[in-house]
């Protein structure tokens, strides 16, 4: 049993390994992709570099060496922690990002919590209610999932900021500017997790075992909350957890409305320049949000349903 | 009240004299004049007609009735519980003097698990899959404030003991996946009973269980009862219910049509659907005898009519039958009958040959199984110009078996053997040197207990697991064996199909009908659109479902319809080959018979070879041309079925024999 469950986390650890490894391929990749030479993207448009600087920079960074060599290299310095400088802002990208990434990862979880708590409540106030109810949470959800975060920000913006004047309009802070920046994106998140969740409910409230909890005395709500909830959250938690990797987008367009700082202005900046050190290393970023996420939901689906536990061990 | 007959049944005292007026109204169930429909997209479905009965402290009354007669609802409303679509009405419903139609939601969780509790079929479902039985009976014990929170894991204990779990700490701490069916069925009765409820509701509470089980099972209700409960006790089971009730009310069509003691009702039946009950029991015929009184199930019906509902499937019905409803009378103390005709208890059972096709546009029987059709309705010899007459020779099925060519072998099954690994890392052996062959259009019938290994050969004959040993044969072809790739099967994967026990785990509960078997139908290739739906109507044509019921949910059928659904999925893409898992287990005896008698004509009809497994011999018995028996997943006697049943040479066949009585 127990070499089972060791060799089960090794696969996972893994697999993990791997996605890593294919982050880091399509950084070094992209880096060799994007047309023209790389030492005029490292210097710039602008710059008057004499053609001697230029080689002695070609040398510096090896970019004479053979790809392969080239990549062998890129790999070595990233196991070791070694992601290069920017081109544009003289410092380490891995200071750079940093500097920049809790108020990224406060924004992101604050959103993600936010938008479980906002599907928690709706999907089991409606869940096997009456189909007026369901309806109007149907809808609501469909507005929300379909609105694009930005544009809910602006309007929370518009009313919370510029008209009530509850929130700051911009900046990072203190916990009020999380707010509205939060909000904007989870609701598109809560919309989508809602739907996924008041089926899953309503599945497991069809089944014989939630008769036999309401005929215990347990009201609905207690049989919606004590049982159905766990048959329903491993979808939940899933979906959750695929929608993290997701997040990227929607938090680069709500940083730049709300003004926060965070990876979203850095992404920006380091796209527009061509920063390329700086674009494989937030490749790479996402790639490890995406591992950390997902050992997570494996793990919280195996705490939730003991029945899989089985399972996970064999996989 | 008493029965003394040595058939298994309880012999019970003459009606207990009750200590004294006041308590017995304290716990008495009055159901008086019940009435409830459930608003169906405009049309209403009227379950429960008018149903009456009462239940004394300590007694025990059985409902029977086939499937869609209205039992589950009955009870469910008497626990509050039949949903929100239900509209509930009586003259008097009430427990113990409490008014149950006037109950506020808070005083409804007061009496549900505290006055009244409800036990449902498998405890695989029934309990939370996710939760540990203790959870799960502390959850009872908490609702009700039963004893104080310090002491609940102690009463958990003892309450697993008092239903006859041994090691309760051990399987206090395990999950229904982990229990046997009998340790399962026992801990949902734990926590029914945790927070001592003067009612039992047990709807169809052993239906699932093994033979040998069941009876345990059955004990311990009885016990219960001679604790003190009353019990309202659902199946479809006849010798469940001779076993435990002091009263027996036969429903139909949301009606109680006959009641009194499982004497009278069982050995002096009445009513002519009361003795078609009796006589749908497979134990008692032979193979190739039809079972079935009619296609059509009781919710088909259009039983709105004035007249009585059972007139459509009645071989007594005249014009009074149909235009007037018989009303509940004395047929003898204690003996009430709702029929104009009733049977004279001392009248022979006959059966009659079949009835002619009825005219079209009487949609009371499904077209595609009203030619084969044979009532077997008892006939009293004093009832007007029918002479009794006996059903010559067999079924319809019978000659096309008899001319048969023996050695066109469908099915070669040669020395499978699988082992699993248990829970504590030993090794069990599941099945081993299974070794039988099965010729096109015949079957094979494989009966053990729960655990024999008849569901491990079956997916390997299936294909959905791999033998450790040994080779499947399918139509001469390499099918299943150490090393037969998936991809060489798929070819021919239609040709061999399965049906289970409950259809309900294999359908997705959002489709409709129409879509259930439209997937299947797609599969057998025929294209979208016009061509598919026809095929879909006429496929549930073949399996007697009207196209009414296209766009129901599975939840929104009967266990035989649903049972029916699953067979049209099966036949639609023209197998030769049907593996049926228990696909009757859970059927009352009525829909049972319609359904094997429906399999029959399946199996003439399409020349199909059936592997049949069941644990219940008598539906073995009824089907089978071979037997072969197992346990512990080894064949401890294989042979014609005739011989095996009536000559059994091993020891365990007879055991087998005997617990499903039997006789050889
Ligand atoms: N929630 C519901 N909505 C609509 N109709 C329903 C509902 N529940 C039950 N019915 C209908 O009521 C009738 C009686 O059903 P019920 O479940 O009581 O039958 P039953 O006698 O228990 O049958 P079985 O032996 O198959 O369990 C059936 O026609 C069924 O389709
Ligand atoms: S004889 Fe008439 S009343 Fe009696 S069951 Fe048949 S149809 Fe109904
Ligand atoms: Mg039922």
């Amino acid at each position: 049993m127990i070499v089972r469950l060791l060799s089960g986390v090794a696969k996972r650890l893994l697999a993990a390994v791997v996605v890593m490894v294919g982050a880091a391929t399509l950084a070094f990749g992209a880096l060799h992709l994007i047309p023209g030479d790389q030492v005029s993207i490292l210097l710039g448009p602008n710059s008057a570099a004499s053609p001697e600087v230029r080689a002695q920079i070609r040398s510096d960074y090896g970019f004479d060496r053979p790809l392969v060599v080239q990549y062998a290299q890129y790999l070595s310095n990233v196991v070791r922690g070694r992601l290069g400088e920017s081109y544009q802002q003289n410092q380490p990208v891995s200071a750079l990002i940093g500097g920049q990434v809790w108020p990224t990862l406060q924004l992101a979880a604050a959103a993600l919590g936010l938008a479980l708590v906002i599907a928690a409540v709706s999907a089991v106030a409606t869940a096997g209610r009456r189909p007026a109810w369901r309806s109007l949470a149907s809808a609501w959800e469909l507005v929300a999932v379909s609105t694009p975060a930005f544009w809910t920000g602006l309007l929370l913006l518009t009313a919370f900021s510029f008209q009530l004047h509850v929130f700051p309009v911009a900046g990072a802070q203190d916990l009020r500017s999380l707010v509205l920046p939060a909000l904007a994106l989870a609701l598109s998140l809560a919309g989508v997790l809602g739907q996924v969740l008041r089926e899953g409910l309503e599945t497991a409230l069809r089944q014989p075992f939630a008769t036999t909890a309401r005929a215990r005395g347990l009201s609905q709500l207690a049989v919606t909350t004590r049982h159905a909830f766990r048959h329903a959250a491993v979808p939940l938690l899933t979906l959750a957890g695929w929608l993290t990797g997701t997040l990227v987008g929607g938090v680069v367009a709500v940083e730049t409305v709300f003004g926060r700082p965070g990876i979203g202005a850095l992404i920006l900046l380091a796209v527009s320049t061509k920063d390329m050190p700086v674009v494989m290393g937030i490749v790479l970023l996402c790639g490890l949000i995406f591992v950390v996420t997902s050992l997570l939901v494996d793990l919280l689906a195996v705490v939730v349903d003991p029945r899989l536990r089985a399972e996970a061990v064999a996989v | 009240m008493t029965t003394t007959e040595d058939d298994g049944r309880r012999t019970r005292p003459a009606p207990r004299p009750h200590p004294d007026a006041g308590a017995d109204q304290d716990q008495r169930l009055v159901v008086d004049g019940l009435e409830v429909s459930f608003g169906q997209r405009g049309r209403q479905v009227h379950a429960v007609r008018g149903v009456s009965f009462t239940i004394d402290p300590g007694r025990t009354l059985a409902l029977v009735g086939e499937s869609g007669s209205g039992k589950s609802v009955t009870a469910r409303t008497i626990i509050g519980l039949a949903g929100d679509r239900a509209n509930v009405t009586a003259r008097d419903l009430s427990f113990g003097g409490q008014d149950l139609t006037a109950l506020s939601p808070a005083q409804w969780r007061a009496v549900r698990g505290g006055r009244i509790a409800l036990i449902l079929q498998d405890a695989l479902v029934s309990l939370d899959p996710l939760r540990t039985v203790r959870a799960e009976i502390a959850e009872t014990l908490r609702t009700h404030r039963t004893v104080p929170r310090a002491q609940i894991d102690e009463r958990v204990h003892s309450l697993l003991a008092e239903v006859g779990i041994p090691d309760p700490h051990r399987r206090a701490r395990q999950r229904p996946h982990e229990l046997s069916g009998g340790l399962r069925q026992r801990a949902l009765i734990a926590s029914a009973i945790a927070a001592g409820p003067r009612l039992l509701i047990a709807d169809e509470p052993t239906t699932a269980l093994d033979v040998t089980v069941q009876v345990q099972v059955l004990d311990l209700l009885g016990r219960l009862t001679d604790a003190g409960s009353s019990l309202l006790l659902i199946s479809h089971d006849l010798a469940v219910v001779a076993r435990l009730a002091d009263e027996i009310a036969v429903m139909y069509a949301g009606l109680i049509v006959e009641r009194g003691t499982p004497g009278q009702v069982l050995d002096e039946p009445h009513h002519p659907y009361t003795r078609a009950l009796i006589d749908a029991v497979p134990s008692l015929h032979a193979r190739g005898t039809r079972l079935s009184t009619t296609a059509a199930t009781g919710s088909d019906l259009d039983l709105a009519g004035p007249g009585c509902p059972y007139a459509a499937r009645c071989r007594l019905a005249d014009d009074r039958c149909r235009t007037l409803r018989p009303a509940l009378a004395e047929a003898g103390p204690g003996h009430q009958v709702a029929c104009w005709h009733p049977v004279s208890a001392d009248a022979p059972l006959v059966l009659l040959p079949p009835a002619p096709r009825r005219p079209a546009g009487s949609d009371v029987i499904a077209a595609g199984e009203a030619a084969a059709i044979s009532e077997a309705v008892a006939v009293s010899g004093t009832v007007r110009g029918d002479s009794p007459r006996a059903l010559a020779g067999p079924g319809p099925a019978e000659p096309a078996r008899a001319g048969r060519d023996e050695s066109d072998v469908l099915l070669r099954v040669d020395g499978l053997g699988k082992r699993f690994r248990a829970p504590d890392g030993t090794w069990h052996e599941a099945a081993r040197d299974v070794t039988f062959a099965l010729p096109a259009g015949r079957t094979l019938g494989l009966v053990g207990e729960s655990g024999s290994g008849k569901t491990t050969t079956a997916r390997m004959v299936l294909g959905a697991l791999e033998p450790d040993e040994g080779t499947v044969w399918f139509a001469g072809q390499r099918w299943n064996g150490q090393g037969v790739a998936e991809k060489s099967r798929r070819p021919h994967r239609r040709r061999v199909q399965a049906v289970y026990q409950d259809p309900l785990g294999s359908f997705d509960p959002r489709f409709t009908v129409e879509r259930l078997v439209a997937e299947a139908v797609a599969v057998a290739g025929v294209p979208r659109g016009p061509a598919r739906r026809a095929r879909v109507v006429d496929l549930l044509d073949t399996v007697g479902l009207s196209a009414r019921l296209l766009d129901r949910r599975p939840l929104e059928l009967s266990g035989g319809q649903r049972q029916r659904v699953a067979l049209a999925r099966a036949i639609a893409p023209e197998p030769d080959l049907l593996v049926c898992d228990e696909p009757v287990s859970a059927l009352d005896v009525s829909i049972q018979a319609q359904i094997l008698d429906l399999l029959a004509d399946l199996q003439a009809g399409f020349g199909l070879a059936v592997l049949f497994i069941s644990h219940d011999l008598g539906v073995i018995r009824h089907v089978s041309d071979r037997v072969l028996v197992m346990k512990d997943g080894r064949t401890v006697e294989a042979g014609e079925a005739e011989q095996v049943l009536t000559a059994p040479a091993h020891d365990y066949t007879r055991t087998l024999l005997a617990s499903a009585g039997i006789r050889p």
